[in-house]
């Protein structure tokens, strides 16, 4: 490792031992193979020390490979100004806050360089989607979300379900039609999980039809005869739930007959309550109806999304 | 923080009288079933998708501390 001059001189300067701890230690996290004890030990070289401002700046640089921008101000803000470590304050704070200025020197913007990859194949499909929606194409914009949920699913299943009721949400805000993400939606997740999305965001939006659609994935859950009985049990109540100012469940019939089948126990429990569904205190008149604009007017929306 | 939909049902089955208590499997998959929240940004998400910085060893770290700063920056 080659050593400017004035780094070189700390060496003969302050204690040398604690020198060779840090520019390992800056080693270990420059490099991507960090060193955990290592960095222990350079943590405890105490703060009087002319090396700490360099221990500050290995923790800094730590923090901005791990993405964590307010860890990185924290050391940064520990480095006194008139440090070596201080002249690369700048560049770390324009890496971690995209407000900062793009800094002077052409070292920093060489690092700058280096450092920042060119963006991922998924950051764009998200931007261009993101392009997609503002420009009112529903068609590129259903197939980008839907490549997006494809690619993520395995990583990051819940981020791909929330990207899931995000689209439908932007869908249902463009009163697009929305057939062409349904059916990305069923191949991706398959047929009863992608009832169970649209019918949860239906919920949570209080659109009309959503306990119509629950009962949809009630049936299929109960046709499919593999699920617990607890679960089984959660998606009656959130049956009841949704369809709460109803007189009946729809497709009450079937769901008993079903129940009875598969589920006796639950049958006998749910029965009398499905068959007095009228008699439930009906919900509170203060609850919060997402489904219509603050000027008490219906949104609009398009009841094919979350047909059959 | 407790999901939004998942408090309303429970809050709704107490207030309804009905006998059902919930055990605390079902009370498990009611969470589960009702997820995921709907999210108004989709910058966590964005994060996630951006490739790590590329790691560059010391030497050009070294060298970015041995030059001076330029004029109106915070330098040694």
């Amino acid at each position: 490792m080659v050593l400017p001059k004035e780094i070189e001189k700390l060496f003969y300067t302050s204690d040398p031992q604690q020198m060779i701890l840090v520019m390992d230690a800056l080693e270990s996290v420059t490099n991507g193979m960090e060193n955990a004890a290592l960095l222990e030990d350079a943590g405890r070289i105490p703060l009087d020390s002319p090396a700490r401002p360099f221990v500050d700046l290995v923790f800094a640089i730590q923090s901005f490979y791990v993405n964590d921008p307010e860890g990185v101000e924290k050391y940064l803000q520990a480095i006194p100004p008139n440090s070596l470590p201080a002249r690369l304050k700048p560049l770390l704070r324009y890496l971690c806050f995209p407000s900062a200025s793009l800094p002077a020197r052409g070292i920093d913007r060489e690092i700058v360089r280096a450092i920042q990859q060119r963006k991922g194949e998924l950051e764009s499909t998200l931007e261009e989607a993101e392009k997609y929606l503002s420009s009112g194409q529903e068609e590129p914009f259903s197939d980008s979300i839907g490549f997006l949920i494809r690619e993520i699913y395995i990583r990051y299943p819940e981020w791909a379900k929330k990207l899931a009721l995000w689209a439908l949400d932007c869908l249902n805000q463009k009163g697009w039609d929305g057939s062409l993400f349904k059916d990305h939606l069923r191949l991706i997740f398959g047929e009863i999980e992608a009832v169970r999305l649209q019918a949860v965001f239906a919920i949570r939006r209080n659109l009309p039809g959503s306990g119509e659609r629950w009962s949809v994935y009630l049936l299929k859950v109960l046709c499919s005869g593999v699920k617990e009985e607890a679960e089984v049990e959660a998606a009656i109540l959130v049956g009841l739930y949704a369809q709460r100012n109803e007189k009946q469940l729809q497709a009450q019939e079937e769901i008993i007959h079903l129940l009875q089948k598969e589920y006796p126990f639950l049958a006998q429990k749910y029965e009398d309550i499905f068959n007095n569904l009228s008699n439930i205190p009906a919900a509170h008149s203060n609850e919060k109806t997402e489904g219509k604009h603050p000027s008490g007017k219906n949104r609009p929306i398009q009841l094919e999304l979350f047909s059959q | 923080m407790e999901d939004e939909l998942y408090s309303k049902i429970k809050e709704w089955l107490n207030e309804t009288g009905l006998p059902l208590p919930l055990e605390t499997k079902t009370e498990e998959k009611l969470r589960k079933l009702v997820s995921p929240e709907i999210v108004s940004s989709l910058e966590p998400l964005r994060n996630l998708l951006k490739p790590k910085p590329s790691y560059l060893g010391p030497g050009i770290w070294l060298r970015a501390m041995g030059q001076p700063g330029t004029e109106g920056e915070e330098h040694a």
